[in-house]
């Protein structure tokens, strides 16, 4: 399977083939661009009809292919191999492959992710081990394009979707294996705010699961607590969440103070205040003095390398906690 | 202190380009329809055009551009459906469909179209939850809320949608912080705040504010999210919203005007993104809808909701709601 393509820079010198395969690798050489680009933007705003030969369909097959490729904005060429699909001539699964190839040459294009979205919405109905293969496999590719750009919301985005669509009985372990798995990405990318959006959408899928009470929801969270303890057995899955929130808000205390100047992280950090203040129900009292407190003395500590945020997160914290 | 910032340098821009800026804008539809650059941003014309003939109505300039092929051009990209493509033989989209309407506005020539089918493409795209389609296809984002209700609002047939239904879903996409995302869960967004709050009668007022004043950096420019480098477009995603909010002096107004004047190409005309990039239509018009917003003596001013000259909206007699805000 083809995974990455791409255009070089060349100039033409000479007649020759402009593809360049590259192990499971392809690119076309960039003087060979206005030629192909412009043939396939003719060919898809020249077949705007209901009955095709099987010519017509192949070459459309192939030049919205190009389309989409060397231009991902171009919606309608998008719409054409939905058309496609529609009529039974293209299959899904290997769209899925094709605006795979398109994020690779531009991972946050976000009508390539939007076609995504519309060719799993089409396979969703599948039997129970595709679409967790599925859900696995857009997680991963979104993992891959956030690493490729950073600040990638488009992924970002296509990942919270992923989770809440693709199974309405997504198990609480694949939640916490998320989690674990953005809360290092976090620790690695401390101005990726919307890595850190992600993992507040975790936590509170995770808080609407710790108020259903069950043996595998405790389980779970117990197992996602960075250091658990003997104590924890004794609570509910909704106190464990409160632990883990609290966990977490030293946890990003850590990171503020090793890698100061990050207004995403500080940002982060308001999630979890403000969640353990207002947005629990069910728990052991939390001391909102004492919470208070520590952010002022946070934010009088940060005074000297990081005025800008902590001044402004002191500020926040008065005004609304 | 390392902030993610530009510096504006010594050389930039400090008086607004105006003459620049209008050749800029008048000769960037001039080329070569042939071209392969031309080709390449089809997909999105009928916006290039509601952006540069926009800039321009605020430059109080709109009668260099040829009124008759654009009108002529809008027309041609009405589908039977009623939805409206950036540009003949591509498919249609709310996205167009509002950047179409707003042209009309600006030349007070709704009636070219057919209204009634665009009321009727509009409010197809509506679904059961409220929330707005983009398409036929069938994605979902709150920008697409903002386009129906705005396309709407302008023909006056707000009454052909459940309203209340859109309110309640744009709600569900408020986080903590005071924010809006394209869907309920997503992150919050200059870009799909204005969207909502434009869509909305009622904010959590000072939170979200603040959420939004903290977009603007040392240098003056505004960022859409935390940690990202300023861009003019955001003096109006931000700048909208706040005034929406009625909170446009949380910003500084003079630290941002020396920002996008910065952006000014002061050899081709037209604004950038950042100093020293190249200008396009697009941060043109966001660019100087910004300084019309704090009120610059030299443009016409803006409407905040709908981002026309508000000579236009008055003129077809739009009224908006203030917002309660707490």
């Amino acid at each position: 399977m083809t995974e990455d393509f791409d255009i070089i820079p060349r100039e033409s010198r000479e007649n020759r083939s402009p593809v360049v395969c590259i192990g499971h690798n392809v690119a076309l050489e960039s003087w060979c661009i206005p030629y192909v680009y412009s043939h396939a933007h003719h060919m898809m705003l020249g077949f705007k009809k209901s009955k095709l030969t099987i010519d017509e369909i192949e070459g459309l097959k192939l030049w919205s292919s190009m389309a989409v490729l060397l231009n991902p904005d171009f919606h309608s060429a998008w719409n054409q191999r939905k058309d496609l699909i529609m009529a039974g001539h293209l299959s899904p699964f290997s769209d899925l492959q094709i605006s795979q190839l398109s994020l690779s040459r531009k991972p946050k294009s976000a009508e390539t992710f939007s076609h995504r979205r519309w060719l799993l919405t089409r396979v969703i109905h599948q039997d129970c081990t595709t679409m967790e293969r599925l859900l696995r496999q857009e997680l991963e590719l979104c993992g891959k394009y956030a690493q490729r750009e950073a600040n990638n919301i488009h992924a970002w985005s296509h990942r919270i979707w992923s989770v809440q669509h693709l199974d309405p009985n997504i198990p609480i372990s694949l939640l916490c294996c998320e989690l674990a798995s953005v809360r290092q990405w976090v620790a690695m990318h401390v101005s990726d705010h919307s890595a850190m959006h992600y993992m507040e959408h975790l936590l509170t899928a995770l808080q609407q699961r710790s108020e259903q009470e069950s043996h595998d929801t405790a389980i779970n969270l117990r197992q996602v607590l960075r250091s658990p303890h003997g104590d924890h057995i004794q609570l509910s899955s909704a106190n464990i969440f409160i632990e883990l929130l609290v966990e977490e808000l030293q946890s990003n205390e850590e990171l503020i103070r090793t890698y100061p100047c990050h207004e995403a992280l500080w940002n982060h950090r308001r999630y979890f205040l403000f969640h353990l203040l207002h947005g629990t129900k069910e728990r052991e009292p939390v001391n909102t003095g004492a919470l208070l407190k520590h952010e002022m003395e946070l934010s009088a500590g940060m005074q000297e390398s990081d005025l800008r945020h902590s001044n402004a997160h002191r500020r926040w914290c008065q005004r609304f906690l | 202190m390392l902030i993610k910032d530009v510096v504006l340098g010594e050389d930039a821009p400090k008086a607004l380009l105006l003459e620049k800026h209008k050749e800029f804008l008048l000769s960037y539809g001039k080329k070569s329809h042939m071209d392969y650059e031309h080709k390449m941003t089809e997909y999105l014309r009928m916006s290039g055009y509601y952006w540069g003939l926009t800039a321009l109505s605020l430059m109080g300039d709109l009668e260099h551009a040829g009124k008759e092929e654009i009108l002529n051009f809008v027309q041609e990209c009405q589908n039977p459906c009623g939805g409206i493509s950036p540009a003949p033989g591509h498919d249609p989209h709310l996205l167009y469909t509002l950047s179409a309407v707003q042209i009309l506005c600006l030349y007070d020539a709704l009636d070219i179209l057919d209204k009634e089918a665009i009321v009727k493409y509009v409010s197809g795209l509506q679904q059961d939850d409220g929330s707005f389609a983009g398409d036929k296809w069938g994605e979902i984002d709150t920008r697409f809320s903002f386009c129906a209700l705005a396309c709407l609002s302008f023909v006056k047939r707000l009454d052909a949608v459940n309203v209340d239904k859109a309110v309640e879903y744009i709600l569900q996409c408020m986080n903590f912080d005071g924010g809006f995302g394209c869907r309920p869960g997503s992150e919050s967004h200059a870009g799909q705040i204005y969207c909502c709050l434009g869509s909305l009668d009622l904010a959590k007022g000072d939170l979200l504010g603040w959420w939004l004043s903290e977009r603007q950096l040392p240098s003056g420019g505004l960022n859409g999210r935390p940690e990202k480098l300023p861009d003019v477009c955001y003096s109006w995603w931000v700048l909208a919203s706040l005034s929406m909010l009625g909170r446009l002096h949380w910003i500084d107004h003079d630290l941002l005007r020396s920002f996008i004047l910065a952006c000014q190409d002061s050899e081709t005309g037209g604004i950038s993104d950042r100093p020293g990039d190249i200008p396009d239509p697009f941060h043109t018009l966001f660019g100087l809808a910004g300084l019309s917003l704090f009120g610059d003596e030299h443009l016409v001013p803006i409407h905040p909701v709908f981002c026309l000259p508000y000579p236009v909206i008055d003129r077809l007699g739009i009224q908006t709601q203030s917002l309660h805000v707490g």
